[in-house]
């Protein structure tokens, strides 16, 4: 059995002519937060839905918690907490008395699950406000509320800091990750603003027009787009050497016959160049690059509704 | 199915629709009273004992109650796709096939305590009028009668619910037909045959409303008891093209 908490293998969903979702594996690892970034309608949603088995799926597989989720619902759903679009609620209701239907419905057994939940969001207990009176934002609180009243392992949030303000944003960003670090929750999560997936997710998968275009490491990616000497040459061996043994310089990458990166900025480029030529290398460019995750982004998407 | 029946019950709170309900209940009551106040035969019509209690069964049911309990009923069903709860319900997760009786059973309880508020309003100003001559015999008469077309009148109203849930174009189409529906029913008392067999008139045959044998008793029984089979065979679609529609 695999590590992961979710594995996609060739994920497709098909909505008569039209490809909604093509091939997609995505693999969220136990106790990580799994960031999927892509444009509106690039298919995040219904990748989302079909993890949970709230749409079917044309072609692949799902497996959650190592298993097909299908006809195993009622062991697995406990053990999720998930918000898809915006929010469901009954109008009628308060935000209290709505999450009581949904505790109850659940059998939580913790008596003061909903107040917590709530409390966790920032959102008041025993209010007297409906849910048809809350603003977007509260609407999104009491949504994510509702996700974590049962203490699930996994969390599956698609766009949870839609309407948010800038605190409100920060505030669910900071609990997200506590969730995660302090709780080892497993999160995945969608969102088509770059900067929010860059400073919340330990992975994450880049998705557009249904296409999974890059899944990585943050980590990875940002070392991939960080600022970096990008050294053109005639010979990359006799220049690995020149950098390790002259300069020290362990912090490089090689990229094809003729460039590498090195990502030590501060490298004096005049005497390294000076170096090379000793060694009978040429060097035909020589630039610093400073490629941003946005950059990136930009560059393998086409450039447009990533904000 | 405890969970889900007391579910249902709570999403009532503070529902405008409960309120439109007991407001048409009282409503009923003050016209029937007004009703009352013309003499017939140098008497009024609410002098005579019994007379309030009885009519205010025909306005309630030809005019208001069916329509009232259909709007609720669908209103029920429609709001968790309208108000997008479905797909938080199914996560929990929740049987949709449990889930709908559920919500029929709460739209049945409510009918049946709706003609029991009726009862209760017009037995009280029953016994202020005439409480020498009220005996214990016809007020349990007219509770049996009240409660018997609190449940007929779920069950002929039930397939409308249903076919209203079905065609998605809002709960308030439920009232218009209930309505419809309802007051077809004035027509259908004229005839001695469509008396015993249409769903509302059939009703009242049941409840003892209408002076029946016991054999149309049994027709009318099985007419309301067809319309119940009707409302599962429309719902069973319901929740199949649902879970179909829904996932797209």
């Amino acid at each position: 059995m695999s590590d992961y908490v979710i594995e996609t293998k060739r994920l497709t969903k098909n909505y008569g002519e039209q490809t909604a979702v093509n091939a997609v594996n995505v693999h969220v690892e136990k106790g990580r937060i799994y960031g999927l970034l892509g444009r509106n309608g690039a298919g995040k949603t219904t990748i989302m839905k079909m993890i949970l088995g709230l749409t079917p799926i044309t072609s692949g597989e799902v497996d959650v918690f190592g298993q097909n989720i299908k006809g195993r619902e009622k062991r697995v759903y406990p053990r999720i907490g998930a918000i898809i679009e915006t929010p469901g609620f009954y109008p009628n209701l308060t935000g209290t008395e709505n999450l009581e239907i949904f505790a109850r419905l659940r059998g939580t057994a913790a008596p003061n699950a909903v107040k917590n939940a709530l409390d966790i969001v920032g959102l008041p207990y025993r209010d007297k406000k409906l849910f048809s009176k809350y603003s977007l934002g509260m609407k999104q609180r009491l949504g994510i509320a509702n996700a974590i009243l049962h203490d699930p392992e996994l969390l599956i949030l698609d766009e949870p800091t839609n309407g948010l303000d800038p605190i409100g944003i920060a505030e669910v960003r900071d609990f997200i990750k506590d969730l995660s670090t302090e709780h080892g929750k497993t999160i995945l999560i969608s969102s088509h603003i770059l900067s929010e997936i860059a400073l919340l997710a330990d992975d994450i998968g880049i998705i557009d027009h249904g296409v999974l275009l890059e899944e990585n490491s943050m980590e990875t990616l940002k070392r991939k787009n960080s600022k970096y000497i990008l050294l053109q040459v005639s010979d990359i061996p006799k220049t690995s050497l020149v950098l390790e043994r002259q300069f020290g310089v362990t912090d490089y990458s090689v990229q094809d016959d003729h460039s590498l990166r090195i990502y030590n900025t501060s490298l004096d480029m005049a005497a390294v160049n000076k170096a090379l030529v000793v060694q009978d290398v040429a060097v035909i460019s020589s630039q610093l690059c400073n490629d941003t995750l946005e950059d990136y982004f930009k560059k393998i998407t086409g450039g447009e509704g990533i904000a | 199915m405890k969970q889900l029946l007391w579910a249902e019950r709570r999403k009532l709170r503070h529902s405008k629709i409960v309120w439109i309900a007991v407001f048409a209940v009282v409503m009923i009551a003050v016209i029937v009273f007004a009703e009352g106040q013309f003499v017939f035969k140098g008497s009024r019509y609410i002098d005579g004992a019994g007379w309030f209690m009885t009519a205010a069964q025909s306005l309630a049911t030809f005019f208001v109650l069916p329509a009232v309990i259909a709007l609720l009923g669908s209103y029920m069903i429609c709001r968790e796709e309208q108000e997008d709860t479905l797909k938080s319900l199914r996560l929990v997760p929740v049987d949709e096939a449990k889930l709908t009786v559920a919500k029929m059973i709460v739209a049945m309880v409510f009918s049946i305590l709706i003609y029991l508020l009726l009862f209760v309003i017009t037995f009280a100003v029953e016994a202020i009028m005439h409480f020498g001559t009220l005996s214990i015999q016809t007020v349990w008469g007219f509770l049996f009668t009240y409660f018997v077309n609190g449940i007929g009148v779920f069950f002929a109203i039930s397939p409308i619910v249903a076919l209203v849930a079905r065609m998605k174009k809002g709960y308030w189409l439920a009232l218009v037909f209930a309505e419809i529906y309802s007051f077809a029913g004035l027509f259908a008392s004229m005839s001695e045959i469509l008396k015993i067999a249409y769903p509302i008139t059939a009703v009242f045959n049941l409840s003892g409303y209408y002076e029946a044998t016991i054999g149309n008793k049994a027709i009318s029984l099985v007419i309301l008891l067809l319309c119940i089979t009707l409302t599962i065979f429309i719902l069973s679609g319901f929740n199949r093209n649902s879970k179909r529609i829904d996932v797209q």
